[in-house]
């Protein structure tokens, strides 16, 4: 495992879940599922942050709160949905107020599923990221400027 | 060019500090993870935290921010060249300050209000140590008779017997520098956010990378100074500092943050019963008043 | 050489005298930037001549002069009491008739005084002289600017400016005759004139508060032209000579000598005080902020302040070592961390100044009463740094309040980008004042290393205080410097509140952020060549600066300029900024983001102030207190 891998941050954002899973997110860095061990940090800021997992639906009020989250975040990032609102909407997807799943407003990388999640299934779906988050750095070493996908455009083009 | 013993100790301090800084500082989240019943992250956890950092993309807020941030981990690093080369420690602490302040001012300068009021937390806490790290140097001094710390190193007077309340007002400095509970009032030690992260909520990736190395380089000097308390034994260094450092953890996970009122009032009582009230007596007995 | 000393006198008086009759502003203008810079040259001449052989004595006055003394001292008593009785105040009348009376009164003693040296000088008299030389000239060269602007802003304020820089320029000649004067009389009446020169100044505006302000100026420091006046005669009474030099001769030469002068010493001591606005006597100058910035600059800071300190300095041979020394160095003390703390939670930007002054001025008492050669190194340097980084200070918040319409230091916030000239000179003033290893630092340090060797009951008490006050000052300095820096809105046009600063005041700050910069690097040099010396010949023994530690500072001060400036020059622009950190609210760039039902609101952020901790009525009124308790003392000793 790369240095990548061993040390993520992650921000948690509460889109508009019923906090089932955040509790479950929490219960990860409680000492019975340490979830510290595997050199995970929870940081509450997007700027210091590697991961950001989300639980809960997106609104028309957490669409563009999500997307700034989202942007604030340095390269090389990416993004978890826990749970089933996460995914799709979960229950509450016929709501009026609920365009969807995580994925209509920023793209996803790991979708973590169940209502609520378990935290072995949440700590599984983080440490897939990290593997992700592992190739991306690859992707973006010796590439100075652009966005993510321009840069693995160009690591593309140059092997 | 021949170099003297100071000069290989600078330069041993230049390469080797954020060796033993990453290594304290592995070890210190070990050692509170146990105490929680967690098992923690690797002792090298520290050094793949850097890696990580220095591999984000750099996106700073304005201009000022990374040159700020530059400076401050210039002149830190510099306070401990200098501070291994022999210089006046007393000289080297406002130096200190200088690097601190640099550090202030990045916060400042990016007009988020979150950096504002850590920015102002960290003057708070700064104007909370100085008066006992002061008196801890004066200490030292009247104890040793020099600001060198290889005088002070080589002076054969057992210092921790003769400074007991010095030794707990640098204890309570040091928890602060550690950024620990309680007088965690700015940049917490632990993954916190908003007002008590204030000071570091705008810097990411490489600059944080930097400011993590630069608390590196400090934190070796200022166990250095702890150092010099016990400096009369091997043995005595031994435990001293590890006692030292293992206390510097349990404070931390024993109490809650308190506020910035408690920590002003708290530090400066501290410096003036503990610091002053060790420091008066023991300057007139040995000057022999 | 004397000639060269009466000139130093005569020019500045001269071209006071000379704005007098030009009504047409520009004509004025060039009279006083020609004067500023020609009484610069004479005072820097001055230095060069009298340099090279110091001290120099100018020999005797013709008697006649006594009676020239004499004569204006009573004019000016007599010019107080007519402003008394037309203002109906009794206070400076019942003063002015003391002062008179003790003049005529004492002249049964002084009278018969031989003088030998009318004139003496010595490095501190040089220190002093080009201080207000080139710091009193640059001021004077930034009022030709400032004062315009200042007359369009303040309408409702009579354009009295031709008597305004008159008296700024008679001020300088009363500051070079005051510095130079080895005849204590001949110093009173320079003294007195400054007190006189304060209260016209301060008064500028005839608003109530500053006529109030200017009548308690007047009335402490005649308070202290007094206690000056009584040092005299009982200097005259006890020993026959109203010489400064044989004063300071029979201090050192110890036993009944000694003990003979320590009485007068007090009283003159007590004269330094109040002029150096030491507790209790700091309300004046605290009020005295209400004076146009260039008064502030010049008589509040740099010059006429620092006349108390000076004449402190001198009395240390005297005062060192005894009961009376030891308690003007604690009045020293208590006024040091008393401004200090009252400066934290200070928000009218020239109060902090103010404060900071005070305080600043309270170490170099706390210096000068204890008096030992090390701790007088120390006092020469705080002088020099402080003289040059106030005015610096005092001068660029002039043209930043002009620009920003207030004296509050929360409205500066940003001033980066509307005024960015001004915050330089800004950031060099702030950064000369308290950080290493600018030179009020290195000298903050050096005072600490002179207290640790004391060896004396009251050192560790001293590095206690010390060390309080200077981790306060950290904090309300660093406040404001993060202020100027605090940029919300980095898209705002840049430069837009500085269309009103004139070229004067810009070369004027420029010149003095300089001048604070080249004096930190050439300290080691000036300390060698003339701090040393002083050292020895008046004390038979000096502080030789560690030439390693000296080494390390001046390399410091480079670094500490240089390093950031290099890092900010090799930092490439990024494409873009990032947003600063507003905890994940969709903001606009200027940073409002929306709250509560969607409305838009600004950020803001004030500093802390802590008034509850660090309220200014209480600290200076304990401090006062306190210091009343140590001048009564003091009194009590030397007179029983």
């Amino acid at each position: 495992m790369s240095a990548v891998e061993r040390s993520i941050w992650i921000v948690h954002y509460d889109a508009s879940s019923c906090n089932g899973c955040d509790i479950e997110v929490l219960a990860c860095l409680t000492p019975v599922y340490d979830a510290e061990r595997f050199g995970l940090i929870l940081t509450g800021n997007p700027k210091q942050a590697d991961l950001l997992l989300v639980t809960g639906s997106v609104n028309a009020r957490n669409l563009p709160v999500l997307r700034q989250i989202y942007e604030q975040m340095p390269d090389p990032k990416a993004v978890v949905a826990i749970g089933a609102c996460a995914y799709s909407g979960g229950v509450f997807s016929e709501c009026y107020n609920v365009s969807g799943g995580v994925a209509s407003a920023i793209p996803v990388d790991v979708y973590v599923p169940g209502c609520a999640a378990k935290p072995e299934s949440i700590l599984d779906g983080v440490l897939k990221a990290a593997a992700i988050l592992a190739e991306r750095r690859k992707a973006l070493r010796g590439v100075s400027g652009g966005t993510l996908p321009e840069a693995l455009r160009e690591a593309e083009a140059s092997r | 060019m021949i170099l003297s013993t100071e000069n290989i100790a600078a330069l041993a301090y230049l390469l080797l500090a954020p060796l033993a800084g990453g290594l304290l500082a592995g070890l210190d989240r070990k050692i509170t993870a146990r105490m929680q019943g967690r098992i923690g992250p690797p002792i090298l956890q520290p050094f793949y935290d850097l890696s990580k950092l220095f591999s984000k993309r750099l996106a700073p807020v304005n201009r000022l921010q990374v040159p700020l941030v530059a400076s401050h981990f210039f002149f830190i690093v510099l306070t401990g060249v200098l501070f291994f080369e022999g210089s006046d420690i007393l000289l080297i602490i406002f130096v200190l300050t200088l690097a601190e302040v640099f550090l202030v001012l990045a916060a400042y300068s990016t007009g988020s209000p979150y950096g504002s009021i850590g920015a102002e937390r960290e003057l708070i806490l700064m104007m909370s140590y100085e008066p006992m790290i002061i008196l801890t140097l004066v200490g030292l001094y009247e104890g040793a008779k020099s600001f060198n710390f290889y005088e002070i190193f080589a002076s054969e007077s057992p210092l921790i017997l003769e400074l007991p309340g010095i030794y707990l007002g640098l204890l309570c400095v040091l928890v602060m520098k550690m950024q620990k509970s309680p007088f965690d009032i700015s940049t917490s030690h632990h993954a916190h956010q908003e007002l008590v992260k204030g000071l570091t909520a705008d810097l990411g990736g490489p600059a944080l990378g930097l400011v993590e190395l630069a608390h590196w380089y400090e934190s070796v000097y200022l166990y250095a100074i702890v150092f010099l308390f016990f400096s009369s034994s091997p043995l005595m260094a031994v435990i001293g500092l590890a006692v030292t450092y293992f206390l510097v953890i349990l404070i931390d996970n024993i109490t809650a943050r308190v506020k910035w009122q408690a920590t002003l009032g708290i530090a400066w009582t501290l410096a003036l019963v503990a610091g002053a009230g060790n420091l008066i007596p023991f300057y007139l007995i040995t000057r022999g008043h | 050489m004397t000639n060269l000393l009466l000139l130093l006198i005569g020019a500045p008086v001269f071209f006071g005298l000379a704005v007098l009759p030009f009504a047409n502003y520009k004509i004025r203008r060039v009279i006083v930037i020609v004067g500023a810079v020609v009484q610069a040259a004479v005072a820097v001449a001055f230095m060069a001549f009298a340099g090279g052989d110091l001290p120099f004595r100018s020999g005797p006055a013709p008697e006649v002069l006594n009676l020239v003394v004499l004569g204006l001292e009573l004019a000016i008593a007599a010019y107080i009491v007519v402003i008394a009785v037309r203002r109906k105040k009794l206070l400076p009348l019942v003063l002015a008739l003391i002062q008179a009376g003790l003049a005529i009164f004492g002249e049964e003693w002084t009278g018969s005084a031989e003088v030998r040296n009318l004139f003496v000088a010595d490095q501190l008299s040089l220190l002093m002289v080009g201080l207000v030389g080139l710091v009193g000239g640059l001021i004077l060269f930034y009022s030709s600017g400032y004062m315009q602007t200042y007359t369009e802003e303040h309408p409702d304020v009579k354009d009295r400016r031709r008597s305004f820089i008159c008296v700024m320029f008679v001020f300088l000649g009363a500051m070079y005759g005051l510095v130079l004067s080895n005849d204590l009389r001949l110093m009173l009446l320079f003294w007195e004139m400054t007190t006189l020169a304060s209260f016209l100044l301060i008064g500028y505006a005839r608003t109530k508060e500053s006529d109030a302000s200017a009548f308690r100026a007047l009335n402490m420091n005649l308070g202290g032209g007094i206690a000056f006046a009584i040092g005299v005669i009982l200097l005259a009474a006890r020993t026959g000579t109203v010489e400064l030099d044989a004063l300071q001769a029979m201090g050192a030469m110890g036993g009944p000598f000694a003990a003979m002068v320590v009485a007068p010493a007090a009283f003159l001591a007590i004269a330094g005080l109040v002029k150096s606005a030491q507790l209790p006597f700091t309300s004046w100058l605290l009020g005295a902020m209400v004076a146009p910035t260039p008064v502030s600059a010049l008589l509040h800071s740099s010059t006429m302040v620092k006349a108390g300190v000076f004449l402190l300095i001198k009395l240390a041979p005297v005062l060192s070592g005894t009961a009376a020394g030891y308690l003007v160095a604690f009045v020293g003390a208590i006024t040091f961390l008393g401004g200090a703390f009252a400066a934290v939670s200070q928000r009218n930007a020239k109060r902090v100044l103010a404060l900071s002054t005070v305080s600043n001025l309270g170490l170099i008492v706390l210096c000068a009463g204890i008096g030992t050669y090390q701790l007088l190194w120390v006092a020469f340097f705080l002088i020099l740094f402080h003289a040059i980084a106030k005015a610096l200070l005092f001068l660029s918040t002039g043209t930043a309040s002009t620009g920003t319409g207030t004296l509050d230091v929360e409205d500066m916030s940003g001033l980066i980008i509307s005024m960015p000239k001004v915050t330089l000179f800004l950031v060099v003033g702030i950064s000369a004042m308290f950080i290493a290893p600018f030179g009020m630092l290195v000298s903050k340090w050096a005072a600490m290393e002179a207290f640790i060797n004391l060896n004396s009951i009251v050192s560790p008490l001293m590095v206690v205080i010390l060390a309080f006050g200077s981790a306060v000052t950290v904090f309300f300095w660093t406040k404001w410097l993060g202020l100027l820096i605090r940029v919300v809105d980095p898209h705002a046009p840049r430069g837009l509140l500085e269309d009103k600063m004139t070229r004067q005041e810009f070369i004027a700050e420029l010149c003095l952020a300089l001048l604070a910069i080249a004096a930190c690097v050439t300290f080691p040099i000036v300390s060698s060549k003339a701090v040393e010396p002083w050292l020895f010949a008046t004390y038979g023994e000096t502080f030789r600066l560690n030439q390693g530690n000296a080494l390390v500072t001046v390399l410091m001060v480079a670094m500490t300029v240089l390093v950031p400036a290099f890092l900010l020059l090799i930092t490439r622009k990024p494409e873009a900024f990032s947003q600063a950190y507003m905890s994940g609210h969709p903001s606009t760039p200027e940073l409002a983001y929306h709250g509560a039902k969607g409305v838009e609101r600004k950020v803001d952020a004030r500093n802390y102030y802590m008034t509850g901790i660090f309220e200014e009525g209480r600290i200076l009124g304990i401090g006062s207190g306190l210091a009343i308790l140590f001048l009564i003392t003091i009194i009590g000793t030397v007179l029983l």
